[in-house]
Order: structure tokens, then sequence, then C-alpha cells
């Protein structure tokens, strides 16, 4: 069939692209060096010859087209595993499981850059197998060669249950918390491949992932056909799963279909056996409609009562999967930048209270040394207090003498005279206050005429904690997504068992 | 269409998950191989959270050592341990850090904390501190060399310089680029610089 031919080119195309890409960036490390090192093309002539002059001269005009030639190549860079085009990140699920398995957060960029592969994912299934992984053309291509070779030899056909690869997934993860990350360099494929091109390329040595990548096309020459693709990729398995109601999916029609025939399922590169109506894992690479001799498989959206509400439950879910870390790491203040702070830098201004007296306005800021996560801090109850007392009759600030008072519950805790304004006009005050009293602060502005004036004030780990609260009604609103999704489907399924059931031509085994 | 639950077998699912699980661990094997003396000091790239830190965020995702224009960021292979594996190091004697914090900005796990290249972005780095061999060091014997120093990024605040043109390394500026190290003319070295997951290690010690 057209398509399917179509389909199947395209994927070697995009594929091949991908490891085109994966090279060039590999080589952009050298542009990069000469671009800082000498940034002309005659010494870069002198020093390197004339083959690297030219190569450089096309990679600066290149560049040069989008803008400044060091930016616009500093915005790409990475390998399969987390990558950066043109500024825009991708981040494998499995180094977004692995990081969170490690206890440690996800930056908000990394979590953006899983938008596009889980929204692919989604809604055309498995595709990152058959169009982007640059590991599974090798793959590929082994298993053409089993079948050239498969006159003369034979070679086995082993299936594995899918819990291998999830073991190896669960696995994985355990070995990366006890070790690190990198350990997943040897278990997937298409990082043990961008390794190997990486190092070889950008830096001359061999990778070990290379010696793990000869362990996965092994296995797919003597084991089985695209045994790797199948069997062991954890990162084709999970995305299989999160693509196992995808959009779109290769449909067959039963009545063209030829008994006996099991071409389709022979061919697969990722198990599925479409005889059985199974969708699940189909990556959209068109080999079976190229095989199928009936040509009755097809590329079609899943015809569901209502396809529209499966899309816009799937938006919901992913929208608050995405919207998931902001609220939880949320705790800046008027927007105020982190400018490299500590985590527990302690003057992360909290809050700012205003209070009013006469003439006088006074804003006070609550430095609370509390910081941004109290726990862990040496001194939890350290508070600094900042005044500024403003006169709004004559716009001036008050440097005059001034009793500071702390009061909790209304009885003063704390108390200072000062003389004058302390640097900057500021009046400050640093004292340890639990998180537990009703706060105020009474100032006495003794060059006013003795004017007081009470300001009350919250410490930050007084308030409340919006961002968990919006965090749990994302969960919620998820988990009620989720299962009202599951309902729908269940009762989709029970409606076509019935009416399979009823015509026993059909059944399906 | 529909049929899209599929019977599984229960048991041999788990047989198989129990091989998949269990053969990543064997990974923990090349760990304990012997040979290869482990070069344990390098440091890494600027920005970096302290050594643990570190290591849980970062995913040996290689941008870092994409974006170096100096080429000095290189991703570990075994010789440094299975739970180094792919992490970004500078060996400083060879390639040292410019400090152009190209690297700082890319890294999407915030392994390395965002950096300017500014002075005060300079100034925050803390990869490691210089220490000098006295007794090696030309100019401790008298034969005026001086080349840590015009290499020093932070002139005068990292390093002063004493008669004969001494070294002498105030370890609160020093950021541990390692500019001085590579730049050193005695062989062997004369001024190595201390990563500062060591000098954790020490004060811990």
């Amino acid at each position: 069939m057209r398509l399917g031919w179509v389909m199947l080119i395209g994927s070697i195309l995009t594929r091949g692209f991908v490891l085109v890409l994966l090279c060039l960036l590999a080589l952009m490390t050298y542009y990069l060096n000469l671009k800082q090192a000498y940034n002309n093309p005659r010494l870069v002539e002198l020093s390197h010859g004339p083959v690297a002059r030219s190569a450089y001269e096309l990679a600066d005009k290149s560049f040069a087209y989008f803008g400044d030639p060091l930016e616009i190549a500093q915005a790409n860079g990475g390998m399969t595993w987390s990558i950066r085009i043109a500024g825009v990140p991708f981040t494998d699920p499995v180094a977004a499981l692995s990081v969170l398995a490690k206890d440690h957060r996800w930056e908000v960029g990394f979590a953006a850059g899983l938008a596009v592969p889980i929204f692919l994912a989604l809604t055309f299934g498995r595709v990152f197998c058959s169009y982007v992984c640059p590991a599974s053309l090798i793959f590929f291509s082994i298993a053409r060669l089993r079948g050239l070779l498969s006159k003369w030899f034979y070679f086995p056909e082993i299936r594995v249950s899918r819990g291998l690869a999830w073991g190896l997934l669960v696995g994985g993860l355990v070995l990366a918390v006890a070790t690190g990350h990198g350990a997943w360099a040897l278990l997937l494929p298409y990082f043990a491949l961008g390794q190997t091109l990486f190092h070889g390329i950008a830096m001359g040595t061999l990778s070990v992932g290379l010696g793990s990548l000869l362990v996965f096309a092994g296995m797919d020459f003597f084991l089985g056909r695209q045994f790797t693709c199948r069997h062991v990729c954890p990162t084709g398995r999970i995305l299989g799963w999160i693509g196992r109601r995808s959009v779109f999916s290769i449909v067959r029609a039963p009545d063209a279909c030829i008994d006996g025939c099991n071409g389709c399922a022979d061919v697969c590169p990722q198990a599925v056996n479409p005889r059985l109506n199974e969708t699940l894992d189909c990556s959209l690479c068109g080999e079976c409609m190229i095989v199928c001799p009936a040509k009755c498989l097809s590329v079609k959206p899943r015809l569901r009562k209502s396809p529209c509400s499966s899309i816009i439950r799937t938006l919901i879910i992913a929208f608050c999967l995405l919207s998931f870390p902001s609220p939880l790491a949320a705790h800046h203040f008027k927007g105020l930048p982190h400018y490299n702070y500590f985590e527990n830098y302690p003057q992360v201004p909290e809050d700012e209270f205003l209070g009013q007296a006469g003439n006088y306005e006074m804003s006070l800021v609550a430095y609370d040394f509390q910081g941004l996560q109290r726990e862990n801090v040496q001194e939890p109850g350290n508070v600094r207090l900042f005044l500024v007392i403003f006169n709004m009759l004559d716009s001036t600030v008050y440097k005059g003498k001034l009793t500071f008072e702390i009061l909790d519950d209304g009885q003063p805790v704390h108390s200072k005279f000062f003389r004058n304004a302390e640097l900057e006009n500021l009046y400050s005050i640093h004292h340890e206050l639990p998180d537990s009293g009703e706060y105020s602060i009474r100032l006495t502005l003794h060059d006013a005429g003795d004017l007081a004036c009470e300001i009350p004030f919250r410490l930050s780990s007084q308030q409340t904690h919006w961002g968990r609260w919006i965090g749990l009604l994302l969960l919620v609103l998820m988990t009620i997504t989720a299962v009202g999704a599951r309902k729908a489907r269940l009762n989709v399924d029970r409606k076509e068992a019935r009416k399979q059931n009823s015509n026993p031509d059909e059944e399906i085994k | 269409m529909g049929g899209l639950i599929r019977k599984i077998d229960r048991g041999g699912f788990f047989r198989a998950f129990g091989v998949g699980f269990l053969a990543p661990l064997l990974l923990l094997l090349a760990d304990r191989l012997p040979g290869t003396a482990r070069l344990r000091r390098y440091l890494r790239p600027p920005g970096a959270k302290p050594e643990k830190d570190f290591l849980k965020a970062c995913i040996g995702c290689g941008q870092c050592a994409n974006v170096c224009p100096n080429k000095c960021i290189s991703l570990a292979g075994l010789e440094k341990g299975l739970g180094e594996l792919a992490t970004p190091v500078i060996t400083a004697r060879a390639q040292a850090c410019i400090l152009c914090m190209a690297c700082t900005q890319v890294c999407p796990t915030g392994a390395l904390s965002r950096l300017e290249p500014t002075e005060d972005g300079r100034k925050a780095v803390r990869m490691g501190t210089a220490v000098v061999s006295e007794e090696v060091c030309y100019s401790f014997a008298g034969r005026t060399c001086g080349v840590c120093y015009r290499a020093c990024p932070l002139p005068g605040q990292a390093m002063k310089l004493g008669l004969y043109e001494t070294p002498k390394v105030n370890a609160e500026h020093c950021v541990g680029c390692g500019l001085c190290e590579q730049a050193c003319v005695h062989m062997p070295q004369a001024i190595r610089v201390i990563p500062a997951n060591q000098l954790e290690e020490r004060r811990a010690s």
C-alpha cells in the first residue's frame, strides 16, 4: 500500500536526519572552539588547514543567517536523552522518572521538555521508536540483514513477555538511584548511541556505550528480529504504555484479511499483532501495511463514541501534569529573581507590610530567615525586619528617634530605641521569632510628636501554602479525569465485546 | 477495532519482570573491575551544586559538553565508576575552564545553577581552590615566573604575587577554574586545583 511506503521511507529519513543531527551537534563543539579561539577564517586556515576553514566558514554563514553565530549554535545541544533544538527543550520520560526517583525536583524547562514527547505518544503512539530513535535505525538494518541471511542460516525468533522491559525500567531506576543517572547510558540503546557518537566525534575517545550498543545489536541478530525494540527497551515500553490509547493507530479491515497469513505480526518492529486487532505499541512505521497481501491495514483515528472527549481528557491530564511543578515550587515574592541565591539564602524578602499613622507611611519588610526551607536552616526562628518611614506630606524619609517594639498577641516581646535611622535610612531589627505568634510591631515616632502606629505582620511559615492546595487540586482533577476516561473506555470495550459476541465469525481469540 | 485488552500470562510477565529487574543490577559489577587507578582529582563545571546534589541532578545528557566553546568539559567514562558515568568532568591541567558560563545556561536539570558571564558570576563559581607546591614552584626557588598569576581570571584577588612573583592563593576568592594549573610551566606542575568536592570531604574528615 502506498501510504505504508511513504511512512516507512519517511521514518527512515527522519531517523537518518536525527543521526546526522547528533553528528552535527558533536561536530559543533569544534566550531564553537574555533569561534571562541580565533573568530577568523584566516587564522583557522593557518592553524587547522583549508578544510577546517571552509567548514568553519560554512557553519559561520549558516548560523549567522539566524543571528549571532555563537548564541545560535549554543541554543542547540545535547543528545537523544535530553536535547535542545533551537532553544526548545526535549526531555526523555525515562530521564524525568530517573530524576524524580533520585529525589530531585524537576526544573521548569526540564518538565516542559516532556510536553512534546508525551503529546506525540498520546496522539500517535510509540512514534518516537520509528521516527526519532537513531538506534532503531541500526536495529532496522540488522532485521533486514537477518532477512537476507535467512536463506542460508537459521535465526531464532524468541518472544518475551512485556515484563522484561518493565523490569528493566524498574531495575534501571534502582540502579540509577544506587549509582548515578549515567547508568542509563548502558541500558538505553539510543543513549548509548548518542554517547558513542559524542565521544567519538567531539572527544575522540571510545565510549563504553559502544559496548552496550554491540550487546543490543547482538541480541537483535541472534535472539530475534528487532529484539531490543520489541522486548528490551524501557523507553519504548513506557511510550507504548503512554500511547496505548493513541488517537491514531493501525486499523484492520477484518473482512479483507486473509486467514493464515501472519505477515504483519512477523514484520512488526514493536511486536504488535494487528491480526488480534492489537494497537498497543504501534509506532506507525508502516511496515505491516507494506507486507499485507490483502491491503486490509490502514492508519485511522480510532473511532470511539466521542473521539473528541478522549483528546480533551488527555489534554486536561497533560495540562495538569505540566502545571504541577510550578505551584509546588512557587515561592517568589513579587517576581523577585533568585540572583543565584543559595537554597536557603536568608535575604529573600518574604512579604511587605504597610501601615499608616498621621502623615507617615511605614513599610515593613520581613526578611524572614526561615528562608525557603525552614526545616533545614540553622536558625529557624531568625527574622530580620526592615522598616522605612515615609513622610507623605513633604516626600521625605523619617530619620529621627524611634521606638521599635515587636508585639506577640499584644504583649511586647522585644523593643529597641533608635536615636536615628541606620544605613540607607532604614531601621532594622533582628530577632528570634517562633512562627506560632500573632505578631505586630508598634512604632513610636518621637520626633513627630510621639506618634504611634501598629502594623500586624506575618511570617512566611505562617502563611497558607496555596501552591500545595493548587497542586492537590490538580491531582484531584487529574484523578477524576483519569477515572472518568477509564470508565468511558470500559463502556466502549464492553459494547464492542457484546457486538462481537453476537457475530461469531468475528470472534477474537 | 476494540479487543485492546490482551490476555497476558501473569506468571511469564513476573518472571520476565524479575529478569529485567535484576539484569541492570549486574552492571554494579562494573564498579568492581580491577585495574585503572581512578583519578579522583577532577573538576566539575562552574555552578555545579555540591557533589551529592550534583550527582542527584546530573542526567549525563552532555548539553554542557556540547556547548562548551573551550572543549574543556568531557564526559566521564567508566574509569570514574558507574555512579559518575557520563557526568561532565574538567581536567584542568589538560584544558581549564574559561568561565564563559555557557554550560550553566543550558543545564536542563539544575545540576549546574545558572550563572552569568559577568564579574559577579565568575566570583560566584566554586569549583575548587588552587594550592601551590612551594617546594616545586620556580618562583619560590628564586627563578621569577608568575605564569599562573597571568593566567588567573581574578588577579590580585584570587592570587597575589610576592617577591620574584611567588604566587599566593587567596582561598577565599579562588574560584578553582584551573587556568593557573593549565598554565603552570613547571613539569610536574607546581600548582593544582583541589576540587570543591574533595575540599568538602577533607573538611568532613
